[in-house]
């Protein structure tokens, strides 16, 4: 790794969660994760105290407990009520008043406080919808403001480039990089390390959730959990929470399908391969056992415009982002 | 965030140097510095520059240097279009075809043609034209040239009725409104029929108002304007909601047969049989493609022709002309491969230039807004368009 530098990190920034990357070693990597989330407890000194001897990352808001990161959940169970989530189909929910400070908050405290040199911070950003014309640029120049505020110097690489990045080195940075998230698909197809066409769907975990619990009658908390504990493909499912989230999986994988044809059928700079190119798919959404396996049976049914070598998950999926966003700060530096 | 990729050439060798990169984040800095639009170190403009240098030369000592294009063969997408490609037999005309029969009303030819002459006239005669030099055409730079240089295919986009027996009345009085609107416009030379009858309307000797505003280019220089140096064939056909003509098997065979009569009459090589969407270009904008009749399927091969569609697209290499999504999906795939020839060349001489290629576009554009400028105010207007 001729002598790596420890002073970049990666930062992928999901709907869902914040995780970190930095460098451990020659060829290691750190990972650090938090809940992107939040919630909003009574305040008393009591709970405060207890909190801070927890180690519990909160902040005071007034007459208020804001507590956010990983253990918000065990509150919301607590008292009943649902989490707060500063993001929303990938990108900064403008509907949520402290979405700003509750990012800044949770990215704050996944950063070392006591690095004597800041590091240079590799983010990522969502691709541009298929759907819809909606504007990325403020939720890339919130990011980054952010990070500016934090001290950092940082850079935006896209989420499924990183995951490109992450998982592709030995065909020169050359495939299909999928991020399956909780707010979006994100696609990049990546030639020689230059995205060439990027994407994303606004289907992802959260339209599972969101879908399977109107259905079901449950919360979407609920449908959450049971997929992330005990869903799999199977083919046959007698509990009805998990035939539900089996139809949903279905209907994403095969609009993310739908949305390669459209996107790589239209791209105008596709390059002509004499070669296949292999499909990378990473993400907590892809983490069901079976999804791989599903998603290249609609991907071989789809005729689409390209050869693909082999389709593989990531070797770790939930951080295949961030490390790529890592990878991306070291060839910057 | 969607990025042009490298050139083949740039690839294989950026690639067959990143190989040798061990490490994965040493192997990323070399590719990401390398596959940019421009490049990164001046060590690299010189290294190309010498590339292009020793190549021009192997070029020129090989003999081949006056044909400007790889012959229209280019099968496969693999293979980058060359400034200077090898003599084939595909490029020649075909046998030759000769008048064995003619009349007031029609003429007959060797290889089964027939023309109708029926509704034949007169145009503004073909005098001359400018045949401006192939690379960096500017106004100071051309030969005066008289020959017809090659055919501009195109549709009518009139009225066509279903193919079949049923419509066959209807369909006749259809083709004799079309002809005699299109001899009112003097829009083609020759209209093809849906049932393959083969209609003069501007005589040959006489300029049709076919592609107004257009742009090619063969191994002899570069065509501005071409009503004056080629030939107007129109099909009768109509494009529908996907952008895509078709033509009856009747019109391919009689335009096969007009083809390589107009062929063997003119000496016209291959790849200056073309389609107006392939040299239709809006001078307003600069972008190609502004009439896409033709733009994606016509039948080259089935009439004799390698697929031209493949060539790189003149307006683009030698004038920086854009194209819009709109016309993109009118071409479908085909057309594609013509396309990103024209921006692998733009790509490569802007790197050779030491510029990104929008500012090498930027430079072109530029070139061609002055000799558009210089050329009419030396000539009258072009002639209007269909």
């Amino acid at each position: 790794m001729n002598g790596r530098s420890n002073n970049a990190m990666g930062l992928d920034v999901g709907t869902s969660r914040i995780v970190t990357a930095r460098p451990q070693g020659e060829e290691g990597y750190q990972f650090q994760s938090q809940l992107n989330a939040f919630v909003t407890i009574p305040y008393s000194k009591m709970t405060e105290r207890v909190l801070d001897k927890e180690g519990v990352p909160h902040s005071v808001n007034g007459s208020q407990i804001v507590v956010h990161g990983n253990e918000c959940e065990k509150f919301a169970d607590l008292m009943d009520t649902e989490i707060r989530r500063p993001m929303t189909g990938g990108v900064l929910d403008a509907k949520e008043p402290e979405s700003i400070s509750m990012m800044k908050e949770i990215i704050g405290s996944l950063m070392d406080k006591n690095a004597t040199e800041k590091p240079l911070v590799c983010f990522t950003v969502p691709a541009a919808s298929l759907d819809s014309s909606e504007s990325l640029t403020y939720h890339e120049a919130t990011v980054k403001q952010i990070l500016t505020q934090l001290g950092y110097e940082n850079k935006a690489v896209n989420e499924g480039l990183a995951v490109v990045y992450a998982e592709l080195e030995s065909t020169n940075y050359t495939g299909i990089g999928i991020s399956c998230g909780g707010g979006l698909c994100n696609v990049c197809y990546s030639y020689l390390s230059v995205p060439v066409v990027t994407f994303s769907i606004p289907k992802a975990g959260d339209y599972i959730d969101a879908n399977a619990a109107s259905m079901t009658g449950e919360r979407a908390n609920r449908i959450r959990l049971a997929k992330e504990e005990g869903f799999h493909f199977n083919g046959y499912f007698s509990d009805k929470v998990q035939q539900v989230i089996s139809v949903y999986y279905d209907d994403m994988i095969k609009s993310l399908v739908a949305g390669m044809k459209e996107a790589f059928g239209d791209a105008r700079h596709m390059p002509k391969l004499n070669r296949p190119v292999p499909v990378v798919l990473s993400g907590g959404t892809a983490m069901p056992k079976g999804f791989r396996d599903r998603f290249e049976k609609i991907f071989n049914e789809s005729n689409l415009p390209i050869q693909v070598s082999e389709v593989r998950m990531a070797a770790n999926p939930l951080e295949a982002a961030a490390k790529g966003a890592l990878v991306a700060a070291l060839a910057e530096m | 965030m969607n990025q042009q990729p490298p050139s083949k050439v740039i690839a294989c060798y950026v690639e067959w140097r990143a190989d040798r990169i061990p490490d994965p984040v040493e192997r990323l800095r070399y590719l990401r510095a390398r596959t940019g639009l421009s490049l990164a170190t001046p060590e690299d403009k010189r290294k190309l520059q010498w590339h292009w240098l020793r190549v021009g030369l192997i070029v020129l000592c090989s003999g081949f240097a006056i044909l400007p294009f790889r012959p229209s063969t280019i099968a496969s997408a693999d293979k980058l279009p060359d400034i200077a490609p090898s003599v084939n037999p595909q490029n020649l005309p075909p046998d030759s075809v000769w008048l064995v029969g003619n009349s007031a009303a029609y003429e007959n030819y060797s290889n089964g043609l027939r023309i109708e002459k029926q509704y034949a006239i007169a145009n503004s005669p073909r005098t001359r034209y400018r045949l401006f030099r192939r690379e960096h055409p500017t106004m100071d730079k051309f030969e005066w040239k008289t020959a017809i240089a090659g055919i501009v295919y195109h549709t009518t986009e009139s009225h066509v009725a279903t193919f079949e027996a049923s419509n066959t009345a209807v369909q006749n009085k259809a083709d004799l409104w079309t002809i005699a609107d299109i001899q009112k416009r003097r829009c083609y030379n020759y209209v093809i029929d849906r049932y393959g009858r083969v209609w003069r309307v501007v005589n040959e000797d006489s300029v049709a108002w076919h592609a107004g505003r257009s742009i090619w280019a063969d191994s002899t220089g570069t065509y501005v304007d071409v009503n004056d140096s080629f030939l107007g064939v129109a099909f009768e056909a109509q494009t529908y909601d996907d952008s895509q003509s078709t033509a009856t098997p009747a019109q391919i065979h009689s335009a096969r047969a007009l083809t390589d009569m107009l062929r063997s009459k003119y000496k016209i090589p291959s790849y200056n049989c073309v389609t107006h969407a392939q040299v239709s270009v809006s001078a307003q904008f600069m972008k190609i493609g502004h009439h896409t009749d033709w733009a994606g399927n016509f039948p080259f091969v089935a009439m004799g022709l390698p697929d031209n569609y493949a060539l790189p697209l003149p307006a683009v290499w030698a004038f920086g002309f854009d194209y819009d999504p709109i016309f993109v999906r009118a071409t479908g795939n085909r057309m594609w491969q013509g396309l990103i020839y024209a921006e692998q060349m733009i790509r490569e001489q802007s790197s050779v230039a030491g510029l990104t290629p929008p500012q090498y576009k930027q430079l072109l554009q530029q070139r061609y807004k002055e000799l558009i400028s210089a050329l009419y105010s030396a000539d009258e207007e072009p002639s209007n368009e269909r």
